[in-house]
């Protein structure tokens, strides 16, 4: 082996190390992404740092329609064709890991965190 | 010498990618058990831990359609066994016949699985929104009790008396989360999973960092809260049983889903009560079986009992957290 092929080897250990190094410590953004659901499909996944004003979403359902409010800060149902309200009287999700859940319409909203130290990985009902 | 350099560049790309310690994932939910289950699976290919998914959804549609006490799905279903009740033994499924041997096998009475009758008169006033009479709860209460129903180990029968009729809703879900976490656990290429079926969360493996699960509890009075947050390790689970996901209200007073099988009426010795164990069944069992007993009862329960730990939020909302978890329970500020 030649001296300039040890230090090819060298440069490459060198890249091999950056690589790792900075492909696992990649700064990520801290955005909050509410994901809506009906049933098993995902009907969108709203990055909440992009709501500049709050804004209403309609989701179709068997019934008739579940109607969200979103803002920068989280989402809560304002209304549903559903019998119990319980999906109403949650009221506002601010934080990663919690879920509004309309049974009977098969609604389901998800708040998540790109990036969060420290969130739950779930929170238990 | 050129093979090393070569075989070194390769790696070198990989790494610089991303591609070669890159864990793949995959997150399906769906609507089963009357609840939102959610599985997050990681592992090694993107193919086979969707075939894991799909093959625990299989195991909770299995054991729902065998626990559903509304809608007939086979033949030795729970819904076939009421219609049979006062009609002698009948031949249940292998899901059912192993949650009614565990539940017989406890003496605990605080949980019964015999309430269907007092559980349809709550809830066709819940439809109403009124409050049953107590001549009803009597009525109805008098074809409740664990004498109702007997099983024949020999034969994998039950018998049911007249009039009863059973509901699994206080542990069917635990014991699917198990099934499911069993059906997971054995697809090699799964490197962790969390099952999250509302109530009850199992956590196979651990995080791609290294780090515990993290479980937030929901604060029973505050939905925008949580009460704090539960580190967890591989193969435990977690269930919470509260006043908070199903009630309806008359007049300001609440009136819960879970009901003392001793009054007819909704449990109100706590607001919410979550337990950890080794087997979601466990969890779901006594996180009902807490939420019923008196505070004190169930503090002693959780002490004699060495294979959970609790928190409990009595009718004050005084947290209780057993010596067990003090270390991994950290509270919400």
């Amino acid at each position: 082996m030649r001296k300039n092929d040890y230090l090819l080897f060298v440069f490459l250990l060198f890249l091999t190390g950056m690589g790792y190094f900075l492909h696992s410590h990649t700064p990520t953004t801290d955005a909050k992404i509410l994901i809506v659901q009906h049933g098993q499909n995902i009907l969108q996944k709203i990055n909440l740092q992009t709501i500049k004003v709050p804004t209403k979403i309609s989701i179709p359902t068997e019934h008739d329609h579940v109607i969200v409010n979103i803002d920068d800060k989280g989402a809560y149902v304002v209304s549903s064709p559903c019998r119990d309200k319980l999906c109403i009287h949650q009221g506002k999700i601010t934080n990663p890991g919690q879920t509004i859940v309309c049974l009977p319409e098969k609604v389901l909203l998800t708040l998540t965190a790109t990036g969060k130290e420290g969130a739950p990985d779930a929170i238990i009902r | 010498m050129k093979k090393l350099l070569s075989s070194l560049l390769i790696i070198s790309s990989l790494l610089t990618t991303g591609c070669f310690f890159k864990q793949q994932s995959y997150q399906d939910t769906r609507f089963l058990m009357d609840t939102i289950i959610t599985i997050s699976v990681t592992g090694k290919d993107q193919a086979a831990i969707k075939n894991a998914t799909d093959e625990a959804f299989i195991a909770f549609k299995e054991v729902e359609d065998e626990t559903d006490r509304y809608k007939s799905h086979k033949p030795r279903d729970l819904y076939a066994l009421n219609q049979h009740n006062g009609q002698g033994p009948f031949i249940v499924g292998d899901h059912l016949y192993k949650l009614l041997l565990m539940y017989k096998e406890q003496p605990y009475t605080a949980l019964d699985l015999s309430l269907g009758p007092i559980i349809d008169v709550w809830r066709t006033h819940g439809e109403t929104k009124t409050v049953p009479s107590l001549e009803e709860i009597k009525t109805a209460l008098a074809k409740c009790g664990r004498d109702k129903f007997s099983l024949d180990t020999t034969n994998h029968t039950v018998t049911l008396t007249a009039g009863s009729n059973l509901d699994l809703g206080a542990i069917a879900k635990g014991y699917a989360v198990d099934y499911a976490a069993s059906v997971i656990t054995k697809n090699k290429a799964v490197t962790s999973a969390l099952i999250n079926a509302g109530g009850n969360i199992k956590v196979i493996g651990t995080k791609a960092n290294g780090k515990p699960w993290r479980i937030g509890i929901q604060d029973p009075r505050n939905p925008q809260e949580i009460l704090g947050i539960l580190e967890m390790k591989n193969g435990q689970a977690i269930a919470t049983s509260g006043d908070y996901q199903r009630y309806y209200e008359v007049n300001g007073v609440r009136y819960c889903h879970i009901l003392d099988p001793a009054t007819g009426q909704p449990a109100r010795n706590a607001i919410s009560t979550t337990v950890v164990s080794s087997s979601a069944l466990t969890a779901d069992f006594f996180s009902t079986l807490l939420f019923v007993l008196p505070h004190e009862e169930a503090i002693s329960v959780v002490e004699n009992t060495p294979q959970i730990e609790a928190i409990i939020v009595d009718s004050k909302g005084e947290i209780y957290v057993s010596p067990g978890l003090r270390n991994t329970f950290t509270k919400a500020k």
